[in-house]
């Protein structure tokens, strides 16, 4: 039994060690360790956000904000 | 204990299963944002990069096992991964059934049709539970077979 324990450990720690290698050498892989771009935070933080003049908007990050996209833009176009 | 044991009906069980493996992990290996994508619609309470070290590794795990199970190579060692595995899917996909997620089991990445019954958590749930019982009486045939 401790054979096959120890066995199965290999297995693991192979699957393990090809997996993080082969993921990060596709470009298509995972990023493990930063935020994904597919993750709405992200979303948030790679859109431009400006005020009705036009004005960056900073956004402290201890803050919590909540976002509806494109609500921004829409306020945009119903001011001009 | 005493199991029907066919040694060439277990040599094809072992090549099913280990097929079955090697054709799901396939399907993730080729498209890891998509299976990511399917385990954040599980919606479990996991520490997000958990769930991103399980897309990447977990296909090259049963890929590993799969060609171990094919070629005849550590059994035993594969077939308890396999339990394993088996069983944190079954957990996986209950709980996913019984919240009633209408999600697709993402089981083998883009191999199989999306919003199709086979796809769906509830079959996965059960063929979880079928592929967990045959990797069961693999495993026992073998260690069985090498101890006598």
């Amino acid at each position: 039994m401790t054979r096959i324990a120890f066995r199965s450990a290999i297995l693991i720690a192979a699957a393990i060690a090809i997996g993080l290698a082969f993921n990060s050498a596709n470009p298509n892989g995972i990023p493990i360790l930063r935020k994904n771009s597919r993750s709405e935070s992200a979303a948030i933080t790679d859109t431009s956000i400006t005020t009705k003049d036009n004005k960056p908007v900073i956004i402290n990050k201890t803050e919590s904000v909540q976002l509806i996209r494109g609500d921004s833009r829409d306020k945009n176009e119903a001011s001009k | 204990m005493k199991l029907p044991n066919n040694t060439k009906v277990s040599l094809g069980l072992r090549w099913l299963l280990g097929g079955i493996f090697i054709w799901a992990a396939l399907g993730k290996i080729a498209d890891p944002q998509d299976f990511l994508a399917n385990l954040y619609e599980y919606r479990m309470p996991l520490p997000e990069v958990m769930l991103r070290l399980v897309a990447a590794v977990l296909p090259w795990l049963e890929l590993i096992c799969g060609l171990t199970l094919l070629l005849g190579v550590w059994q035993e060692s594969a077939l308890g991964v396999i339990m394993l595995l088996m069983a944190v899917f079954l957990a996986a996909t209950g709980q996913a059934w019984a919240r009633g997620l209408d999600i697709d089991c993402g089981c083998f990445g883009s191999a199989i049709e999306k919003n199709s019954f086979l796809g769906s958590v509830s079959f996965a749930f059960f063929r979880n539970l079928a592929l967990l019982g045959l990797s069961a009486y693999l495993f026992l045939v073998s260690v069985i077979k090498n101890r006598s």
